[in-house]
């Protein structure tokens, strides 16, 4: 699979019930059972788009991306 | 959006600087706008404002499957979408269904328009809805607040930027963000979580505890990492 940007973070799912790679465009890649609740990459921006550079797990569900904006 | 603020928000947003097509239809339900949407969709840029709702009929439940509908139709566009005033009986449901698809959809903004026209009677006449000459100036300039916000996020200085996903609830930082964010972790509460950035300065966000550095901040080398520990109530950075 070719990525449009780098990996930036690996983090496993609760209960190690898979993982998510995180690109640094907001791409969101889930392995091995982890839940796909959305990504950022897909949203035009006017100059470029975040950097991200984290994936927080929630117990209860979701994921939060961390990242700085492209001042 | 109203037919008669169209005008000024386009010389507003162009004298701003922005490359802007504002159009305004006269009884247009969001249904049908979803087709417009469509068709014009290969000809947007990068961000949409909506302004619709008020021409539908009182069930939240409906508008909140029209509005996924022209969510899919705007796919790959931030889009920041109206509140409306509540002019009559079940607008405010519409408004809830508003705020509701918010939750849902990560690239949607709510601008509470329907608060501003609260806070300004004069902004529209006797009907509760359309705007006066005043009205659509204080649309022009909402509109540019709301996008000149937006596009800060992109163009102003570097700060921190989290998206909640999945249910996952956007939070407010306590105290202002460390710009340049490398790392996170969650808390024990699910509801919060610390950020922090090279220097390893730690922001935290929701109901997470603020936590003391136990060895000396602002290490040599820049921080790279953070993890919770197992119990996620407390943190370890890491750096290389």
């Amino acid at each position: 699979m070719a990525l449009d940007q780098p990996v930036e973070s690996i983090t496993a799912a609760a209960g190690g019930a898979g993982y998510w790679l995180l690109g640094s465009d907001g791409g969101v890649f889930t392995y091995c059972g982890a839940a796909f609740d959305g990504s950022d990459a897909s949203v035009q921006t006017p100059s470029g788009s975040a950097s991200y550079s984290d994936l927080l797990p929630r117990s209860a569900g979701g994921y939060w991306l961390v990242g700085e904006s492209m001042g | 959006m109203m037919v008669g603020a169209a005008p000024a928000v386009n010389a507003a947003l162009t004298a701003d600087g922005w490359s802007t097509r504002a159009s305004g239809f006269v009884g247009l339900h969001t249904d049908a706008a979803v087709g417009l949407f469509q068709q014009l969709r290969p000809t947007m840029g990068s961000v949409a404002v909506v302004e619709l709702g008020a021409n539908d009929c009182c069930d939240g439940g409906a508008l909140g499957y029209q509005i996924d509908r022209a969510m899919q139709a705007l796919s790959g566009l931030h889009v920041i979408w109206l509140t409306m005033p509540v002019f009559r009986p079940g607008a405010a449901a519409l408004n809830q269904a508003i705020w509701a698809a918010a939750q849902r959809w990560p690239n949607l903004a709510i601008a509470d328009w329907g608060a501003v026209v609260a806070a300004n009677p004069g902004a529209t006449w006797s009907d509760g809805l359309h705007l006066t000459a005043s009205g659509d100036q204080l649309m022009a300039s909402f509109l540019r607040e709301q996008l000149d916000g937006w596009y800060g996020r992109w163009a102003g200085p570097s700060t921190t930027y989290v998206a909640g996903f999945g249910g996952a609830p956007n939070l407010n930082a306590t105290g202002s963000p460390n710009p340049g964010a490398v790392s996170g972790a969650t808390a024990y509460s699910d509801s919060g979580y610390w950020v922090t950035d090279s220097q390893g300065d730690v922001t935290t966000f929701g109901n997470a505890p603020f936590l003391r550095a136990a060895s000396p901040d602002h290490p040599a080398a820049p921080i790279v990492g953070m993890a919770s520990t197992p119990d996620r109530k407390g943190l370890l950075a890491g750096r290389c």
